[in-house]
């Protein structure tokens, strides 16, 4: 019998960014190592978010989709790479200096956020209603036109996801920062989306104080799955996006226009993954291809 | 539609069964724009006839328009594909020219060639003598102090015609081959916008288009690929508005897919402007 897939999710305060970001780059294919040998483990991604969306300090986004026990695949991993997750998570707030496997795992779960998803599941009596409701207050919002995102920023973040972006599998991360008095209609449209099964199961949302994440482990290109979601659950993903500032999906026009400046939206506010893995979609080494390729 | 603003290659197309030249030019110490102000006269718009030989075109690299004197602001408003250039690693990862296809083996547009900054397209038919045709040309490149490197191919699969009417009621996106024309979906893409004026003042982030002038409309992207295939060569041309959607995904597809021992020999996205933005480069009106 195999074990239902559960997911841990968790957003960590950073207390030295710098460090953080340069123990990533370092200890990144030794990370990645320990999660592809831990079983269990059905995709994990570490990334430390985007200064301007984090609160106040650089976070660590840490997600992890794994079969079994928490605590033993967590153990796992860090049983794996010991040095390397001390040398990450060290640079993290709260972080026990001495903690063993056991400790590393405890560590985690105690932070673990609720990330909302769609349910696998088939369709229930009331979906239809569902969908035309949604798809009329997809339509109830006004573009912010005047919050166009800041040209250098959007191009450092475009250099960044750029050398990812060709490779089948690379988890997709948009942050986006919502406004304070939206966040009680985003709740609302993410209660919704959890009632029906419209978006990719494997894609979640996550509200970290005013921040809003969304994640997914794309099965293809990252630029394609956008595009295929951004048609398919456009009302859906408009309702929960539709207040944050520089959501350009204009209401009034015609929907393939409207799915293309979600896809839009969806790309330009990627942030990169430092490291992670996807057993659905095994990274392909250059090496194998050189190979394929022949002289 | 504007024909006469248009370059002819991008409505008409290759010629079916006739010859192509490239010249690929390397500015250097030259002086382009006096170069670019001879030229223009001779360079055939989409109203002309599409039969007679030697039509011939015009487009930029993004470090061609550099160096005709488009600044940071303006050239940050081209598409991302095309600043990069096809040898960037960047793009060199979307496209899949790793290994034995990488830039570095490339015989033009790498990094170990000489820079390209413009590409000058001789169209002909099958018994028009290119050489001939092209010799005055290439005289004018000396004469303009532009270094030259000569490539000859057969045209064959290159982008056609499009047929502009299929059906009634059913128009050709034409969007997708020009720029600030409708697309599918009913989108124009507008800019890169330049100063109107001569000014020493870069153009604010906000400018209005009527305050400004549209360089890329009625422009197009080309994207041109050199590749090598069992001892025979194959010229890849693809004229297009969005380079990502529609080369980059769909060559890397066919080029894995259906011809897996084809190898990469030289290639380089391109900016063939409209007539008037040529005309607007020759001027001066840049910084």
């Amino acid at each position: 019998m195999t074990t239902a897939c559960q997911s841990l999710t968790v957003v960590v305060a950073v207390d030295d960014g710098p460090a953080c970001r340069a123990a990533l780059a370092k200890h990144r294919a030794a990370l990645e190592a320990a999660f592809a040998e831990a079983t269990g483990v059905q995709s994990a991604c570490l990334a430390l978010l985007p200064r301007p969306f984090a609160v106040q300090v650089d976070s660590l986004f840490i997600e992890c989709s794994f079969r079994g026990s928490l605590s033993v695949v967590l153990g796992a991993a860090f049983a794996l790479a010991e040095s390397e997750f001390r040398a990450v998570f060290g640079c993290c707030a709260q972080f026990p200096p001495f903690c063993g496997p056991a400790g590393f795992a405890a560590y985690l779960s105690a932070r673990a956020k609720r990330a909302r998803a769609s349910p696998e599941a088939g369709r229930d009596h009331w979906s239809t209603w569902r969908r035309a409701r949604n798809a009329l207050l997809a339509r109830c919002h006004w573009p912010s036109f005047g919050a166009a995102p800041n040209a250098e920023d959007l191009e450092h973040r475009r250099a960044a996801v750029g050398m990812q972006d060709w490779q089948a599998g690379v988890p997709l991360l948009h942050v986006a920062r919502l406004p304070e008095v939206a966040l009680s209609r985003v709740k609302r449209a993410l209660r919704s989306l959890e009632q029906d099964a419209l978006l990719d199961p494997h894609a979640r949302f996550l509200l970290h104080g005013n921040c809003l994440l969304f994640f997914a482990y794309p099965p293809q290109i990252a630029w394609l799955w956008a595009e295929r979601v951004s048609a398919a659950t456009l009302a859906p993903l408009t309702r929960v996006w539709a207040a944050v500032p520089g959501f350009g999906v204009r209401p009034w026009v015609r929907r393939a226009r409207r799915a293309r400046d979600l896809h839009r939206f969806l790309l330009d506010g990627r942030a990169p993954v430092d490291a992670w893995f996807n057993a659905q979609a095994p990274r392909p080494c250059l090496g194998s291809e050189r190979r394929a390729n022949g002289p | 539609m504007d024909r006469e603003d248009i370059q002819s290659v991008v409505l008409a197309g290759y010629p079916g069964d006739g010859q192509v030249r490239y010249h690929l030019l390397t500015f250097g110490a030259g002086d382009p724009r006096a170069m670019l102000t001879r030229l223009l006269a001779d360079i055939a718009s989409a109203d002309e006839p599409a039969g007679f030989a030697g039509r011939r075109q015009l487009a930029f690299s993004a470090s061609g328009l550099r160096e005709l004197g488009l600044g940071e602001p303006e050239m940050a408003q081209f598409a991302r594909e095309f600043r990069q250039g096809m040898a960037h690693p960047e793009r060199a990862l979307a496209i899949g020219d790793v290994a034995f296809d990488s830039a570095e083996h490339w015989e033009f547009g790498g990094p170990n060639t000489a820079r390209i900054d413009a590409l000058w397209l001789t169209l002909g038919g099958a018994d028009t003598r290119l050489a001939e045709l092209s010799a005055p040309y290439e005289r004018l490149f000396v004469r303009f102090g532009i270094s030259f490197q000569v490539q000859d191919a057969v045209a064959a699969g290159e982008p056609g015609a499009p047929v502009l009417r299929r059906e009634r009621f059913r128009r050709f996106p034409l969007g997708d081959l020009v720029l600030g024309e409708a697309d599918a979906v009913g989108e124009r893409i507008a800019g890169p916008l330049v100063p109107i004026k001569y000014s020493a003042r870069p153009l604010p982030a906000w400018v209005r288009a009527k305050n400004a002038q549209d360089f890329g409309k009625n422009g197009s992207y080309l994207a041109l690929r050199k590749v090598e295939q069992e001892q025979r060569v194959r010229w890849l041309v693809t004229l297009q508005t969005d380079l990502r959607r529609q080369f980059e995904i769909n060559h890397r597809k066919q080029l894995r897919e259906r011809a897996p021992g084809a190898r990469v020999r030289g290639g380089g996205y391109f900016f063939l402007p409209s007539v008037r933005a040529l005309n607007y480069l020759a001027e001066g009106r840049v910084r």
